[in-house]
């Protein structure tokens, strides 16, 4: 469903992303772990074209086609059906909860289809429901980052890409959101998330990509990451 | 009593057009974080899209309400495209320009469209033709008071109210407001952002050719250099409202119409500018932020 040919990134004449490839299947639930700093973030950033990459290309395939994302403005992608929530949950803090919600359905341009997921998401999240006219601003970590999800789900991603869903929640809260991320997979998302949280990540994703430095160092499945030493030194505390 | 009505209603009147200039900077500071010092101008072109078409028309022998309904549309219309025209091939390629550079364009655009605004208008003051001029005076007790100030004050109004609806009550506006929060994040949602940034520069641009025809309709004598004034005025009732606020550009705008207006009828004519830019020094130095400010709660 994606597929990352040699992408790299520089900011300026540093690199921060040395070419990396890889691609996903379309249901796939994977990860990319790795420290603070060593590209993760900056590797979506680089599918989603908030970031113009210095080399390779991204390939999105849907319906048959295969189409070069990485030539395409940010807000196409969004259309073709790829959802970036992006690092610190990217909400509109100067608008109400309802108003982010609505925008996050921009795409879908069906107000009866609009109806329907904002139902399923006040569902998902009904701590969002009472509070639909209240400012995004005055939500607490854990509903921002329900409401950055929910607002994804606004938009029929076939695609999810997550950055760090679980930086600075509580240990239940983190809980919940991973529980939602599974739930959201098993409705037929496709999911890619950054996490630093290993043990949390690779218990819910198949795979898992292992960045360091601003290289792709591992990639395998949950239980190969869970099982390498490498990672176990580096993440789960030998 | 009497005088005190009359300066006050021309206060309004004066703060309401400081307002439908207002409003556009304002909204352009909220895509752009631009303040685009070539929107008097295109309050200055609204004034003469009127008259020429007022001529071309032929209104303005009788007065004519249906014809100044057409003068000022047809006058919005055109300002909306040349806001359009300006953003995009002056503005947009400068996107990722350091601010500095895209202000500085914003001042040779402005001085452009004055010189180009002497090209072909030519520099001598015009007349603008009443359009409408509704008959004599209301006289309410002691005070006369002129129906066209109402008029004109009643349009601008309206004006700002179907702003407000636009803004707050659409989805266009909805993406405006996404769009003034931060770019990146628009376009996560797929809001193409550089299209929302054209729509808010031709909402805003259509608003002050609409000043530019009520301005000609209340004071009838334009000229190329009109909008030099009143777009500083507008600035400066903008930062006293507070940057990137659509209120604080109305409510700034009126205390600077009113001030104005009480200053030269009670105390001196002549202090009417240097009021205004004392009034900016002032929430420089005291509010910088101005009275609707906005301050960001940002939670992690």
């Amino acid at each position: 469903m994606l597929k990352i040919e040699n992408l790299s990134v520089h900011y300026g004449i540093v690199e921060a992303l040395s070419p990396f490839s890889f691609s996903l299947k379309q249901g796939e639930l994977v990860t990319i772990l790795g420290a603070n700093g060593a590209g993760k973030s900056t590797a979506l950033r680089a599918i989603s074209k908030l970031l113009k990459p210095s080399s390779g290309r991204v390939i999105f395939s849907s319906g048959g086609q295969d189409i070069t994302i990485s030539d395409m403005q940010p807000h196409d992608i969004v259309a073709l059906g790829i959802s970036h929530v992006p690092e610190g949950r990217g909400l509109f803090l100067n608008l109400s909860i309802f108003e982010n919600l609505d925008l996050g359905a921009w795409p879908v341009r069906d107000s009866k289809k609009n109806q329907e997921d904002l139902d399923l998401v006040l569902k998902i999240f009904p701590r969002l429901k009472e509070r639909l006219k209240q400012n995004a601003g005055t939500l607490s970590g854990g509903e921002q980052q329900m409401l950055a999800l929910g607002r994804a789900l606004m938009a029929r991603p076939k695609l999810l890409l997550l950055d760090e869903p679980s930086l600075g929640l509580s240990p239940q809260m983190v809980e919940l959101i991973f529980q939602v991320i599974a739930d959201i997979h098993k409705m037929g998302t496709t999911v890619l998330f950054v996490e630093q949280n290993a043990y949390q990540a690779l218990h819910i994703a198949h795979r898992g990509l292992v960045f360091e430095n601003g290289k792709l160092v591992l990639s395998g499945t949950s239980q190969e990451l869970l099982a390498s030493p490498q990672v176990q030194e580096a993440y789960l505390g030998g | 009593m009497t005088e005190f009505i009359q300066h006050l209603i021309n206060g309004l009147s004066v703060g309401s057009m400081y307002a439908l200039i207002a409003i556009g900077y304002t909204l352009v500071f909220g895509v752009l974080q631009l303040i685009n010092f070539a929107h008097g101008e295109i309050f200055m072109l609204g004034a003469f899209v009127g008259m020429y078409s007022a001529l071309f028309f032929g209104f303005g022998q009788t007065s004519s309400l249906l014809g100044l309904f057409l003068v000022l549309t047809l006058s919005m219309l055109v300002c909306a495209g040349v806001g359009y025209v300006i953003e995009r091939f002056a503005y947009r390629p400068l996107r990722k320009a350091p601010r500095i550079n895209v202000l500085i364009t914003a001042v040779g655009v402005s001085m452009f469209l004055q010189f180009t605004g002497q090209l072909f208008f030519g520099s001598d003051p015009k007349f603008f033709p009443q359009i409408y001029s509704p008959a004599g005076y209301w006289s309410v007790g002691s005070v006369q008071l002129n129906p066209l100030q109402f008029f004109v004050l009643g349009i601008s109004l309206c004006l700002m109210m179907a702003l407000h609806r636009l803004v707050f009550h659409t989805r266009m506006g909805r993406a405006m407001r996404a769009v003034s929060f931060n770019h990146d994040l628009a376009s996560l949602m797929g809001i193409p952002t550089n299209r929302v940034i054209s729509y808010t520069f031709m909402v805003g641009s259509a608003l002050a050719g609409a000043a530019g025809v009520l301005v000609g309709l209340t004071y009838p004598k334009i000229e190329p250099l009109m909008g030099v004034m009143p777009g500083l005025k507008a600035f400066v009732a903008v930062v006293l409202g507070g940057v990137g606020s659509i209120l604080g550009a109305v409510v700034g705008s009126l205390i600077l119409g009113l001030a104005e207006e009480f200053v030269v009828g009670y105390w001196a004519p002549t202090y009417r500018d240097a009021l205004s830019f004392g009034i900016l020094i002032l929430i420089l130095l005291i509010k910088p932020r101005g009275l609707f400010g906005k301050i960001q709660i940002e939670k992690v």
